[in-house]
């Protein structure tokens, strides 16, 4: 939902916004543009070519300035390589592998990450940033057994660091996105046990009314969320707010809008 | 001539009907935030192939927002 006046003029001058709910209606579509999370917004010309895209959120002034760049072939992919001819920066390199990772053309990242990690401590966080970036590439190209394969790698290689303790995590959701649900609980419980009373458990134990609302199994979903709640009441106000809010929905699940309604 | 004429005829009309069924679109499109939504909110279609029709005639880029209501 875009509100800023900001924003509202520019798509009402400047652009033709098309919504689509990639996850529950327009979900050819969404495989259509290798869509592979939300939000992601792809740009294209009056010929329906594809100029480049945004995945996640932007402030509203960066939002309107990618766009805006974009329509004249400014910061796109294909920009940013032929740039890149004049950078030995590793954030240049990464900037596009990041880039790369949330197109179709999904394997193009990994020579750039590859190529940051060669280019310093192959164990630096940069480093360990690229590594849980390409194998989050796996699991958005469906590679799940690769995907485990290198988190699985972080774990053993950057054991106490950040990289580890995000790949320890990213194994469940691979495991969700594979529809391996029961293996992901057990992943995310497993969490829980070994980091107890650490934030890493909060999350992990968070993630489990997550699976089970993704399996569909509401009253699973809603006993997790009700358990999270009492056994953390002191976790993120965010995260507290997150749970209500999941309980809310899968008690009083929200009626489609009417313009969704095909 | 006559064919000619016929022709011209044909696409002006055919013309004058896209634009009017495109501004139906467009105003379809702005009526339904204005039901929906309690803020005001970016025009915006719901199909593609109406927002491809408009960026034919006035040559905007279009962006498609692909969302989850989680």
């Amino acid at each position: 939902m875009f509100v800023d006046p900001k924003v509202i003029e520019f798509f009402a001058k400047e652009m033709i916004l098309v919504q689509l709910n990639g996850d529950r209606i327009d979900t050819a579509l969404a495989r259509q543009y290798c869509v592979s999370g939300f939000p992601t917004l792809v740009m294209m010309d009056k010929d329906g070519m594809e100029i480049d895209r945004v995945a996640g959120y932007l402030p509203p002034e960066e939002f309107m300035l990618t766009f805006r760049n974009y329509a004249m072939g400014v910061g796109t992919i294909a920009d940013m390589v032929a740039k890149s001819k004049d950078s030995t920066s590793r954030g240049y390199s990464l900037q596009i592998a990041d880039r790369y990772k949330y197109t179709c053309d999904k394997a193009a990242a990994e020579p750039w990450y590859n190529k940051v990690i060669a280019a310093g401590d192959p164990l630096d966080s940069v480093s360990g940033e690229c590594r849980t970036s390409i194998a989050d590439m796996y699991a958005r190209s469906n590679r799940f057994d690769d995907a485990i394969a290198a988190y699985r790698k972080i774990i053993a290689d950057f054991e106490g660091r950040q990289a580890a303790d995000d790949s320890r995590m990213e194994i469940g959701y691979v495991y969700v996105r594979a529809k391996k649900y029961d293996d992901a609980i057990a992943e995310f419980k497993q969490i829980v046990a070994e980091f107890k009373g650490k934030p890493l458990a909060t999350d992990a134990d968070l993630n489990v009314g997550y699976v089970y609302r993704t399996m569909k199994d509401t009253a699973k979903a809603i006993a997790a969320y009700e358990y999270w709640l009492t056994t953390y009441p002191q976790a993120d106000s965010s995260d507290i707010a997150y749970a209500k809010k999941q309980i809310g929905r899968l008690k009083n699940p929200p009626a489609p809008k009417p313009e969704e309604k095909k | 001539m006559r064919e000619m004429g016929n022709f011209v005829n044909m696409k002006f009309g055919e013309h004058m009907k896209t634009r009017m069924l495109l501004t139906a679109l467009a105003l379809l499109a702005v009526t339904a935030v204005a039901d929906t939504a309690e803020k005001p909110e970016a025009p915006r279609f719901y199909n593609l192939d109406s927002a491809k029709a408009i960026s034919a005639i006035d040559n905007r880029p279009i962006i498609l927002d692909f969302y989850a209501d989680w």
